[in-house]
């Protein structure tokens, strides 16, 4: 019996949103703000509640001395010690933004330059592991974009820019465009179908 | 029993109820009077486990036409009741008799033409109809002559009525006390007779109404099956395989042992260390300064697009990035903000992401040779929730959505008050000069292009949007960029972009420092994988050639 509630539900907003786009009258546009900032509200207290989960998780961790946490631990102090620094001071005072540059900054920049050695060492062991065609074309261009890329020591290759911005222009667009295509049109796909009831992201 | 249930609704009702009070079906059937209706046949003392007794007024005889109320193995009792009701309340004749009872020369008075129909074969539906169908073969005999003969129809009854007329006075008054039904023969009344008058109901007061108790719908006892699955052993083989596999997906694998030292780790290392060390020893000793790079159309749009800004052009700035890629999109940024500094532009900061605000103020401080002020030169808005839906909200109504700086001051201009210099003016997102959007990620681009751009296409706006976009969404942006109308401006990419720009204007530090460095690490990676992959592939081919020549020896 709730099945065609939800779906009577989520046509009747969809239906609303989508008219809004096309009919510029002014009980759509205002119900479809209404309807947007509810969608906002909530998307904000799942933010909210999935903060207090991460938080819970790792404290029952940590309470029933499970393995590894030791760093449920460390989450927990640092969660605490941010919360109260940030809400006590205010997102922009000195001690705020210390441990945003201190802390956060450089632990997230040090993830990155660790993919950076593990991209690297990827592509040494692919011409070892399947040395093929597809292979060899993959790291090849790979290799053309990292030279031409950089200022190769102030050395100028006659076409090697050239290569270079035909390659991010014309393969790789057209790659972009493909994507985009796709994506556009599965989104109306999707769109429609959950507009018909199809498909019930929302359950039922 | 104080109480009926309802054979059709299943609902309770009381005793005395004709008819339910839910569903308005009937709850006695529609029989005839007792005192005008046949002889009873052999009627059970007890009813059946399982079933209801039946309700007030309903008669032996009916409850004995219930064809499945018999339990096999169960004996049918003798005795039974002459033209009484089931509780005994009202019978026609209360006298109790037995099978044994009745003399023989009893059983033959009513005639010839009861052995003669007794020898003929009874027909199903009259068998179902009299219940014998449920008794023992050997219980009817036992009973007496007329009381086991099967219901006449209607041209038979007439036809026993004749011979009834004839021969009345031959009983003795005695005798009369045996007959089930007073002197008058056994009939069954024609259909529309004033008998089956319905009395109660939607239909009360028309004749010929069938009973809405239909003999299917009469509470019964659901016949079992049996719930064990025959299998062959073929397939029971096959069902203990898959269950052994669901089973094992459940179980924790070991893991392997950790090997200690491996050419795997070595190698990893090496490249780590000729990396680390490429770029340490370019960032201390600063021998790489390299030529900034040529800039390009989507570069040089940017740079015209901010030049003609007008004085204290107000911008929405929005800061989309993770802080794992602030390195990037700082250097790639730079020069452009501070080529809107140098316009002295009303900055208005905003982003989709929950670090994007403390990115945001930590890149103005950066700018230190602007003195731009929060809520003097620049109003930091704070977060967006809701991703694309959140950013639709926004370009719709961004008063409502974030009425509030970072500092819980309130931004917009409004009767009340003045709102905060960044802002006045300020309604829609037209009302902005430009929309710069620093993004990291290629789907939260798209998203801003495709929620925010078509605010901007009204005639009369000169709003324009420019990017400033990590190295991984040139290819996603520039689409945008080429087509007719542009839906972006202009962009900037990467520290190759940031750096052309810093060229451009003359002006951004970080982009020059980075940009000797970076080409040098990049050099440093491509010669890496290229010679590394060299290396492994020709160790690998020389190690597997002795294996084959030796397995083409064998």
């Amino acid at each position: 019996m709730k099945a065609p509630f939800y779906v009577a539900i989520a046509m009747a907003i969809g239906l609303i949103v989508l008219l809004g786009y096309f009919l510029h009258l002014d009980i759509l546009v205002n119900l479809r703000i209404v309807l947007l900032e509810w969608a906002v509200i909530l998307s904000a207290v799942a933010l909210l509640v999935g903060t207090a989960n991460l938080f819970y998780v790792h404290w029952r961790k940590f309470t029933t001395a499970q393995p590894n946490g030791f760093y449920s631990a460390v989450l927990i102090i640092s969660f605490v010690i941010t919360l109260v620094v940030v809400g006590w001071f205010g997102p922009t005072h000195a001690y705020s933004m210390w441990i945003f540059n201190n802390i956060q900054v450089p632990i997230e920049g040090s993830l990155m330059a660790l993919l950076t050695v593990l991209l690297a060492f990827a592509g040494v062991r692919l011409f070892r592991r399947k040395p093929n065609l597809i292979s060899i074309l993959f790291i090849g261009t790979a290799i053309l974009i990292l030279f031409a890329t950089g200022p190769l020591f102030g050395i100028n290759l006659p076409g090697l820019s050239e290569l270079r911005a035909w390659i991010a222009q014309v393969p790789a667009v057209a790659g972009a465009r493909g994507i985009l295509l796709g994506v556009a049109l599965g989104t109306i796909a999707t769109g429609l179908r959950v507009l018909m009831g199809a498909d019930r992201p929302y359950g039922g | 029993m104080g109480e009926i249930r309802c054979p059709m609704c299943g609902k309770s009702n009381p005793a005395e109820s004709e008819v339910c009070q839910f569903c308005q079906a009937r709850l006695i059937p529609l029989v005839f009077s007792p005192a005008k209706s046949e002889p009873p046949e052999s009627v059970p003392d007890e009813i059946p486990a399982g079933i209801d007794a039946a309700p007030t007024g309903e008669s032996d005889w009916l409850l004995d036409l219930r064809p499945d109320e018999s339990i096999p193995g169960e004996e049918l009792p003798v005795d039974f009741v002459v033209g009484g009701s089931e509780d005994g309340n009202a019978p026609l004749d209360e006298t109790h008799t037995s099978a044994d009872d009745v003399p023989d020369w009893l059983a033959r008075l009513p005639g010839e033409w009861t052995k003669e129909a007794e020898a003929e074969p009874l027909s199903d539906w009259l068998k179902m109809e009299t219940g014998e169908t449920e008794q023992p073969p050997s219980k009817p005999a036992e009973v007496t002559d007329w009381l086991s003969q099967p219901l006449p129809d209607e041209g038979q009854v007439e036809n026993t009525e004749s011979e009834f007329e004839l021969a009345p006075g031959e009983f003795p008054s005695w005798l009369e006390v045996f007959r089930p039904v007073g002197d008058e023969p056994q009939t069954v009344p024609a259909r529309g007779t004033p008998e089956s008058i319905e009395s109660s109901g939607p239909l009360a007061g028309l004749s010929g109404v069938l009973s809405a108790e239909p003999d299917h719908a009469r509470p019964r006892k659901s016949p079992t099956y049996s719930l064990k699955l025959r299998v062959s052993a073929n397939q029971r083989t096959h069902a203990d395989l898959l269950q052994g596999l669901i089973e094992s997906e459940g179980r924790a694998q070991p893991l392997p042992q950790r090997r200690g030292i491996s050419s795997q780790h070595v190698l990893r290392w090496a490249i780590a260390c000729v990396l680390w060390g490429a770029v340490l020893w370019s960032v201390i000793t600063g021998k790489q300064e390299a030529p900034l790079p040529a800039y390009t159309e989507e570069t040089a749009e940017v740079n015209r697009l901010i030049s003609q800004l007008p004085g204290e052009a107000r911008v929405l700035l929005a800061f989309d990035y993770e802080p794992g890629l602030s390195a990037e999109m700082e250097a790639a940024a730079t020069a452009v903000v501070d080529h809107l500094m140098l316009r002295g532009a009303y900055l208005t900061l905003v982003s989709t992401s929950p670090t994007g605000p403390i990115l945001a103020e930590r890149f103005l401080k950066n700018q230190t040779g602007h003195h731009y002020t929060s809520e003097v030169n620049y109003v930091n808005l704070g977060y967006i929730p809701g991703g694309a839906i959140g950013l639709l909200g926004f370009v719709e109504n961004p008063q409502r959505m974030l009425p509030y700086t970072l500092d819980m001051v309130a931004a917009w201009e409004s009767e009340a008050q003045p709102g905060l210099r960044a802002l006045q003016g300020v309604q829609r997102m037209n009302d902005f000069e430009m929309l710069m959007v620093i993004v990291d990620d290629p789907d939260l681009a798209r998203a801003w292009v495709e929620q925010v751009q078509p605010q901007l296409n009204e005639p009369d706006t000169l709003t324009s949007l420019v990017m400033v976009t990590s190295a991984q969404v040139e290819a996603v942006m520039r689409p945008y960029f080429e087509a007719n109308p542009r839906q972006v401006h202009g962009f900037v990419f990467g520290l190759r972009g940031g750096a052309a720009y810093a060229q451009l204007t003359g002006r951004g530090e970080l982009p020059r420092t980075y940009w000797g460095p970076y080409g040098f690490g990049l050099v440093v990676a491509a010669l890496l994988i290229l010679i590394g992959g060299l290396v492994l592939s020709s160790v690998s081919l020389l190690a597997r050639s002795p294996q084959v020549k030796g397995e083409a020896n064998q």
